[in-house]
């Protein structure tokens, strides 16, 4: 009984600790309603360039996944997740230093014309970046929890190796792929250090919502509480359908 | 064992600092551009006085709201009178008094990737970096374009900043950007430009770019170190003082 006891004021606590904060967040926005042109447009910002990585690391990360689930690449594993664990300041220096324009890279790719930092393609690159190694680890886990079996079976009954990957190994690791694609595209919305190291801060083009609220804190609390309430709910809407559609997977 | 000893000794030593730490430390909070000379200073009073000086550099509207929102603080250091004259009527900050002076250039890194030899370049097809809006060093980079609009004709400010590819938090963020070589140009202040070690050349605005960055000094309301605060702040406006600020390229009245 008293070890109930003890688990439930523990959670209670926990649950103070974590609610507490986001619902000051909401409270202190309770005023305002109107929000600045320049939030509107880190909002559709934000939305854009997470999608658009979202959808990058998908493409590049899946055939990397299923590479890793089936062939004991250990070194390269841990490597290409290193990302999660940086600093995203380190991110971002990391990042001018290859593709900045005097980077390792960025200095051939300037002789072409090519300029990366300060632009948009930044923004996508920093959180591509970031994101990356969230859907590789769990897409992974999702191939892995295919049995080999059952690919077996569909190579023997005259399926291709892309045909069985395709219409059997993909969607039975359905599960560790959407859990992913969740992951990736709520890290690359609240990715803050390396965009602003390595995009810069300009309304429109690079500012994405956490640098705006991170710019707005530099004017007055009342603004950058109205923006983080925003983050805040589109943060719960997230994860709202993350479980609606895990939940899905478990009961289909 | 051996653990709960080392757990200890740990509890006793982060007692001790916490005890030593809140009658001799003085915090201070100083604008970015302020840095190198507010070191030095800094270095000069602790050995006078035997105070251990922290600092916390940033932007002057950054600092302005962290000691809205509670941040302690003993002195504040403000690259313009906007910032620490707000908190003076909110009543944060006591006599507020002008220390130092300064003046704004224009930076393109060593190499000059896009060939700036004036102002009127920045019109090309080139990636200028200023500091925000609210930063003092981004009103006055935008104040000095204003006023050049008289010179170059209308819309001009605005061709220019049309070419701004980051706001910075900071002075300081604009000068890194530049001195990385990221930047084609960026507007700073004089000392910031003499901070970088050679990183960056000047480009002088012309005469009309008329702005007069002024530094504030006050020591705040609920110091924790009042006497400490005051002594920091009467070193500061000595001889001595503005000695050092003006090694460092500020403009000190005599």
């Amino acid at each position: 009984m008293s070890f109930r006891l003890l688990l439930w004021a523990c959670t209670a606590l926990a649950a103070s600790f974590v609610l507490l904060p986001v619902l000051a967040v909401l409270a202190g926005a309770g005023g305002i309603a109107r929000l600045e042109q320049e939030a509107v447009a880190a909002v559709k910002l934000s939305l854009l360039t997470a999608t658009l990585s979202t959808l990058i690391v998908a493409a590049v990360g899946t055939p990397v996944a299923y590479l890793l689930s089936r062939a004991e690449l250990r070194l390269l594993e841990t490597a290409l997740s290193l990302p999660m664990v940086l600093p995203p300041a380190v991110a971002g220096i990391a990042l001018l230093a290859a593709f900045g324009r005097e980077g390792l890279v960025g200095r051939y790719l300037a002789e072409v014309g090519i300029s990366l930092p300060f632009t948009t393609a930044a923004v996508v690159i920093a959180q591509s970046f970031v994101a990356l190694p969230l859907y590789v680890r769990s897409a992974r886990a999702g191939f892995a929890s295919v049995s080999r079996n059952l690919e077996g079976v569909a190579y023997t009954l005259g399926a291709g190796e892309l045909a069985t990957f395709l219409r059997v190994t993909l969607p039975l690791a359905k599960g560790g792929i959407l859990a992913g694609i969740v992951l990736a595209w709520s890290r690359a919305v609240g990715e803050f250090g390396a965009t602003i190291m390595f995009a810069g801060n300009l309304a429109g083009k690079t500012q994405t919502m956490p640098l705006a609220v991170y710019s707005a804190l530099q004017v007055s609390m009342q603004q950058a509480l109205a923006l983080s309430a925003l983050l805040v709910l589109l943060s719960l809407a997230v994860l709202v359908t993350f479980e609606g559609v895990s939940r899905r997977q478990v009961n289909a | 064992m051996a653990a709960k000893h080392a757990l200890l000794l740990l509890v006793f030593l982060l007692f001790f600092q916490g005890c030593t730490a809140k009658e001799r430390t003085l915090s201070v909070f100083a604008a970015s551009s302020l840095r190198e000379a507010f070191q030095d200073i800094a270095e000069e009073f602790e050995a006078q006085h035997g105070v251990r000086v922290e600092m916390n550099f940033a932007g002057s509207n950054t600092l302005r709201v962290q000691i809205e929102q509670g941040a302690t603080a003993d002195v504040f250091a403000s690259a313009s009178e906007e910032h620490i004259l707000a908190l003076e009527r909110k009543g944060y900050v006591e006599q507020a008094k002008p220390f130092a002076g300064n003046r704004l250039v224009l930076i393109v890194p060593a190499s000059n990737p896009a060939g700036i030899e004036s102002v009127q370049d920045l019109r090309g097809d080139v990636k200028l970096v200023i500091a925000g809006e609210a930063v003092p060093a981004g009103r006055y980079a935008r104040e000095a374009l204003r006023s050049l609009d008289s010179v170059y004709g209308r819309g001009f400010s605005q061709e220019v900043l049309s070419r701004v590819v980051s706001n910075e938090d900071s002075v300081r963020g604009v000068l890194a950007k530049v001195a990385l070589g990221e930047a084609d140009a960026g507007i700073v202040y004089a000392t910031d430009a003499l901070a970088a070690d050679g990183k960056v050349e000047v480009v002088e605005l012309p005469p009309e770019a008329e702005v007069e960055p002024r530094y504030y000094v006050g020591v705040l309301a609920n110091a924790e170190n009042r006497e400490a605060a005051e002594a920091f702040v009467d070193f500061l406006l000595s001889r001595r003082g503005r000695q050092i600020l003006r090694s460092h390229g500020f403009e000190v009245v005599e």
